[in-house]
């Protein structure tokens, strides 16, 4: 989803005064982007800390590296590259030998082909609070295999574009789409489960 | 165009997305309608889906957790070295870090924090390294040799197999050791000579005085302080440990 055209003059505008040495400038761009950074962060690395860290590594390179940004690159997709380079250092550090390949994720069919098809008859968005809802994407998305979560990242929490998310990933943009629709899937059916669960648990 | 369910479910990886429906063929966006419109199943999946994508996307609007935005303001005036944090915020005590005991600061960025952080780590070592040493030296550990006294060490050290039963006992008020497979000879405690004298009186082997003592070493490694030690059959000429 592109940004409005105002949008993205402010943020250009940031970016030059950032790179003049503001720092209020750069302050600026980190409350613009510090959240959904760290929303990104925390899907690919599950981890709250990890993700902290992600977000404080991006903006400290970001910073290093501002002179090097092309101003005809969107600098939330410069950002987001940083960030993801970041989490996978991050992944593979903690995880050493049993780190899980990111780049090549379990390709199943698990999830593919729905197997809960019951309505969701209440509508959860709105009969549940903030952290109950929040835990509960939580664990539906530590559920998703480490690809489908980068890629749930980039397109579903960064918003970028197909596009973007196959040039940073490295993949053709039919894969992209491929992965991200197997992705939702598989989310699809974690929400229905733990839904279903809350709705028996209501009821009894 | 009628599709199959297999057909509408591979096409809501364009469906679903504003940018790639833009750019679908028509007649399948079509078809895609139409087909959720006879199949029960396949509209439920494809309005739980789209549920789905906007419960996910809500995610980007979810707070930071408490404190983790001034941390990283505060990492950021660390490693940039200007303050970043509003000054009302930099008064207030210090919020705890992500990591509990762990500095919220980030390594690796700045000289400062690269000389403090190689300080940190050699700091580290060398307490690992003494702690090591020390844990060693403090374990107790099994180990064989020829009993001789202190005084008979230098007479029989070439042919220990030799030192015969009654001078052990005719010694035995002198200092007991192990000579072990290098030929060092180490003074055992007082405890342990004074269970080296006993084991030596219950046995009635002549000579070929051979011992397994299980015992830790003092901090000057010139003593071993004997937990256990018994008489036993030497297995070969050289004393071993483990």
């Amino acid at each position: 989803m592109a940004e409005p055209v105002a949008a993205v003059d402010e943020v250009g505008g940031l970016v030059r005064r950032a790179c003049a040495g503001d720092r209020e400038a750069f302050h600026a761009l980190v409350s613009r982007f510090e959240r959904g950074l760290y929303r990104a962060a925390l899907v690919i690395t599950r981890n709250p800390a990890d993700a902290e860290e992600v977000v404080q590594e991006t903006f400290m390179r970001a910073f290093e590296h501002l002179a090097t940004f092309r101003g005809d690159a969107k600098f939330q997709t410069w950002l987001t590259q940083i960030a993801l380079n970041t989490a996978r250092m991050k992944l593979r550090k903690n995880h050493g030998s049993l780190w899980e390949s990111l780049d090549e994720p379990h390709e199943t069919e698990e999830g593919f082909v729905p197997r809960d098809v019951a309505e969701w008859r209440e509508n959860p968005e709105e009969r549940m609070g903030r952290k109950e809802k929040e835990q509960m994407l939580h664990n539906a998305l530590n559920g998703l295999p480490p690809g489908y979560r980068e890629v749930v990242a980039l397109r579903d929490i960064q918003m970028l574009s197909t596009q973007e998310t196959a040039e940073m990933l490295g993949m053709s943009v039919a894969n992209v789409k491929t992965r991200l629709l197997r992705a939702r899937l598989q989310l699809r059916e974690r929400l229905a489960a733990q839904l279903g669960r809350k709705v028996q648990a209501g009821t009894l | 165009m009628t599709i199959t369910c297999e057909q509408f479910l591979t096409a809501l990886a364009d469906y679903l997305d504003a940018d790639s429906l833009a750019a679908m063929d028509p007649a399948m966006a079509e078809a895609v309608r139409e087909h959720s419109k006879i199949c029960a199943p396949c509209l439920v999946v494809l309005d739980t889906t789209q549920q789905t994508v906007r419960m996910v996307g809500d995610v980007r609007n979810f707070e930071m957790p408490e404190g983790a935005s001034e941390r990283l303001r505060r990492a950021l005036d660390e490693g940039l070295g200007e303050p970043l944090v509003p000054a009302t915020l930099r008064a207030g005590a210090a919020p705890a870090s992500p990591r509990g005991q762990r500095s919220g600061r980030i390594f690796g960025f700045g000289f400062a924090n690269r000389l403090r952080a190689t300080a940190f780590a050699f700091a580290v070592t060398v307490v690992i390294l003494v702690a090591g040493v020390d844990h060693w030296r403090a374990r107790a550990t099994t180990t064989s040799g020829w009993l001789i006294d202190q005084h008979c060490f230098k007479t029989y050290a070439s042919h220990l197999a030799d030192h015969p039963r009654d001078c052990l006992l005719a010694c035995a008020d002198r200092v007991y050791g192990l000579v072990d497979a290098k030929g060092h000879f180490t003074r055992l405690d007082a405890k342990g000579s004074k269970q080296a004298l006993a084991a030596v009186q219950a046995s009635s082997k002549p000579d070929h005085i051979w011992v397994t003592i299980h015992a830790k070493r003092s901090s000057d490694n010139q003593v071993l302080e004997v937990q256990d030690l018994a008489l036993t059959d030497p297995t070969d000429a050289a004393g071993s440990s483990r």
